[in-house]
């Protein structure tokens, strides 16, 4: 393996050499014409031209549900984007939530658990962060699930940027949005215009093919589409020591996941249509003969979206935007069972879901110095649907079906007082089918002591209704359900922009959780703890150099107990990022470095140790049409163990893999 | 070995990298120029390009110094507008750093004036600039809306429309 890393190190460092000598010939003045005039770049040119400065200005939208430039937003929004995802060589949505001040993430190889603000649950399916797609809300209806992993159905290279925004935001979104509001936003043909395809391979048998077909019309209308497969052969088990006499069937742990996804648009009209199908299957070692192949246990996961916008200006006071969407989520897993007399049956769980959205809202500039914003949000749960089907001891059917309405209003005012203050207040009523009424407010001030340098005040209230897991797991055994979660919110943040390649930021935070629902120990009932407090500090910095040399490092400090000082599960104190790039000699060639500490973190009676894990990556764009990318994932091959669930088993977190893609257009 | 090798790649990439290096406004000074000569002016076409920049005085400096480079001073001039009284003059608008209330402002000043208003918030664009000059944390990107140009009985060339990030 290592011998393999070195060859293929020597290959980028060979690569890099010819280059950077090439690029030093052809760099020492700058191009003249033939007048003596310096040569204006081709626009073509000037959209490739990399910013060695932090922009005065970049479009952030997650923040305040309307986009707006990052020096008007009211709360601090963290953003990656596509040459992010392309040169960290970023392979899911988890990956790139990863980077993000104070998140972690934890797998079991089948889910991807993201945790933030020392709240991890075991087992909460990121229910805790609400989703969105270019806008539109992709929690999955069931249990409120943020999928992650590959059965997120947007490939990651479809991605223009993620925008995260901490915090407490239910006062703008509703259900959900407890600990921050993650903003995927995609691609216009302008990146995938014509034939583009990208093919990568790793060590581990992982491998992933993509191609996009996009076209721009002349009337402006632009569509894409894409479809594209990632399969994982020979999965290695997560767990610690695995006997040989299981871990020879390793090979049967496999994987594969399709997507395939749509956008037209056209004016202020846009179709999204995305689907994906993820097929798992692994060996069923519990029903274990050692004499025997083992027969494999299957996990379907197939989901879909498919939503139609309209968002424009319809007078010169008036913005509008129209949503309707419909998704559908089914997750299947499949056991087999061999009886006495040698038949071969299967124990099915279905956990299935249909529903649809409604999202109106409208922005009103009528009055000097406001901002005002109106909205409408209304769920449509066609099916939630749980069935169970066991064989042993005999065979039998459970089934739990339920439909639901839940709708939200929303005021947001933004209010510019002056030059240097601003206010922004929100309010927003919910209601459900199946749960009590709620209203959460929000009020933000903005003070700008200078433009390059602002403080943020915010005091916030969020939410989470009991999902339909946590419902009819209650009401089956005649218990109440859970109440409401519910947090009291306040943040205070610095924001400076020290100097056109400097800024900085730091967040204090403390919230105050109460009934966060957990699902009892020793029983399958959900429960309403205890109080809970979070309180912590996150810090950071981006850095640049004009020979384009960039770090980006940030630090989160936090500390959760519940009230009477029990510490909060899976909750590190300390979490710790870098980014560092720079090009080698050529501005075409990258070489990246992406860094990760995370402090001990206790679950139950178990302490797991502090890491520190770092990945590896060098792109090359040898051609305007061609990129290629070489990453090393945990270079050091550090052992990072997880708790998931109250299980207590120790699930070993991605050892060091090495990962090579090609990117080639044509026709662009 | 392996951190040996990492080690002469941190090496090497503290050498220095060529390749032209504009600052932010250079960049937005060169795209200004570039848009102003693929879009086209309803007849009488203007004799000269009038550009006008409001609320930044670097990008100001930057397309002075641009029309200098490119000896284009007998044939496009600079203004920068700390007011909106000589805004009719513009053939170029540059709206910078402007919110959603300071774009409203300038646009209803030049009420249906044939000027190409350009604006590099997404405030701006969405208000009725013509084009978005948006930057994200690495590049800068553009987006046309062609409805409101064609109110103005502006058009744009083909070659704009395609590598337009969105168009309108």
């Amino acid at each position: 393996m290592n011998k393999a890393l070195l060859a293929l190190l020597l290959f980028w460092f060979s690569a890099a050499t010819a280059q950077t000598a090439g690029t030093l010939a052809d760099n020492s003045n700058k191009p003249e014409n033939d007048a003596g005039k310096e040569v204006l770049p081709e626009l073509e040119d000037l959209l490739n031209q990399q910013l060695h400065q932090l922009p005065a200005n970049t479009e952030i939208s997650a923040a305040s549900r309307v986009t707006r430039s990052s020096s008007d937003s009211m709360a601090v929004t963290h953003v990656i984007n596509d040459k992010d995802i392309k040169q960290f060589n970023l392979r899911s949505l988890a990956d790139i939530l990863a980077q993000f001040v104070g998140i972690t993430t934890r797998e079991d190889s089948a889910f991807t658990y993201i945790g933030a603000r020392g709240i991890g649950r075991p087992g909460d399916f990121n229910s805790r962060f609400l989703f969105m797609l270019d806008g539109t809300r992709i929690n999955e209806s069931l249990l409120d699930a943020g999928l992650v992993g590959h059965e997120f159905f947007v490939d990651v290279e479809l991605i223009e940027r993620v925008e995260y925004t901490p915090g407490a935001s239910a006062a703008l979104y509703g259900n959900n949005a407890l600990l921050g509001v993650i903003n995927i936003v995609t691609k216009t043909s302008s990146k995938l215009r014509g034939i583009n395809t990208s093919v990568s391979v790793a060590n581990n048998k992982a491998k992933h093919a993509r191609i996009t077909g996009g076209i721009r019309a002349d009337s402006g209308s632009d569509s894409w589409l894409s479809l594209s497969q990632t399969k994982l052969d020979n999965i290695q088990y997560p767990l610690i020591n695995i006997p040989p006499h299981l871990a020879k069937w390793q090979h049967l742990n496999e994987e594969k996941s399709t997507r395939l996804m749509l956008n037209h648009q056209n004016g202020g009209f846009k179709i999204q249509a995305a689907g994906s199908k993820r097929e798992r299957q692994y060996p069923d070692l519990f029903a274990f003969d050692p004499n025997v192949r083992p027969l494999n246990a299957e996990v379907d996961n197939e989901s879909y979206l498919l939503s139609v916008s309209f968002d424009d200006r319809i007078s010169d006071d008036i913005e509008l935007y129209l949503h309707a969407s419909t998704h559908g989520n089914d997750f299947t897993r499949r056991l087999p069972v061999v009886l006495e007399s040698g038949a071969l049956l299967y124990e099915q769980r279905l956990n299935s879901g249909r529903w649809s959205n409604l999202d109106s809202r409208l922005i009103f500039l009528g009055l000097a110095d406001h901002e005002l914003m109106f909205g409408f949000d209304y769920q449509r749960d066609h099916r939630k649907k749980f069935m169970a089907q066991y064989i042993i001891p005999e065979p039998t059917e459970l089934n739990f079906l339920a439909d639901e309405s839940r709708y939200g209003v929303y005021v947001q005012d933004l209010w510019r007082w002056s030059d240097k203050l601003q206010l922004q207040w929100a309010l927003r009523y919910d209601d459900s089918d199946s749960s009590t009424p709620r209203w959460s407010p929000s009020y933000t001030l903005k003070y700008n002591w200078t433009p390059q340098h602002k403080l943020l005040l915010r005091h916030s209230r969020a939410f989470r209704v009991a999902n339909f897991l946590e419902h009819f797991t209650n009401t089956s055994f005649d218990l109440p359900i859970p109440e409401n979660e519910s947090t009291h919110y306040n943040e205070a943040s610095l924001v400076q922009n020290w100097s056109p390649s400097l800024s900085t930021f730091i967040t204090a935070y403390q919230a105050k959780i109460e009934n966060l629902i957990s699902q009892a120990i020793l029983t399958p009932i959900y429960v309403n703890t205890i109080p809970l407090k979070s309180q912590g500090l996150e810090l950071g910095f981006d850095k640049r150099w004009a020979n384009g040399v960039s770090l980006v490092a940030s630090a989160a400090f936090q500390h959760s107990e519940f009230s009477g000082g029990i510490k909060v599960a899976n909750s590190p104190e300390f979490i710790g990022q870098l980014r560092f790039s720079a090009p080698i000699g050529s501005p075409d060639i990258l070489f990246s470095i992406n860094s990760h500490v995370v402090s001990e973190r206790r679950v139950l009676f178990q302490t797991l140790p502090s890491f520190a894990s770092h990945d590896v990556s060098i792109s090359w764009q040898p051609f305007n049409n061609m990129s290629l990318a070489l990453g090393i994932r945990n270079i050091t091959d550090k052992k990072i163990t997880e708790i998931l669930d109250d299980s207590l088993i120790p699930y070993v977190q991605q050892r060091r893999q090495a990962h090579l893609s090609i990117n080639w257009s044509w026709g662009q | 070995m392996i951190k040996a090798c990492l080690f002469l790649l941190l090496l090497l990439s503290v050498l220095p990298s060529h390749g032209q290096n504009l600052s932010e406004n250079e960049l937005k000074a060169a795209f200004l120029y570039r848009f102003s000569q693929f879009s086209k002016w309803p007849p009488p076409p203007p004799h000269s390009l009038q550009f006008c920049v409001v609320g930044n005085h670097e990008l100001f400096k930057a397309v002075s110094a641009l029309l200098y480079a490119q000896n284009l001073q007998q044939t496009s001039s600079v203004l920068e507008m700390p007011s909106s009284e000589q805004v009719k003059q513009c053939d170029v608008l540059f709206l910078s750093q402007q919110n959603r209330q300071q774009t409203k402002y300038w646009l209803s000043q030049i009420e249906q004036s044939p000027i190409l208003v350009v604006a590099d918030t997404s405030e701006g664009f969405r208000q009725g600039a013509m084009i978005g000059l948006i930057a994200d944390a690495n590049n800068l990107s553009f987006r046309v809306n062609l409805t409101d140009a064609k109110r103005r009985g502006l058009t744009f060339s083909a070659h704009l429309l395609k590598l337009a990030s969105e168009v309108r």
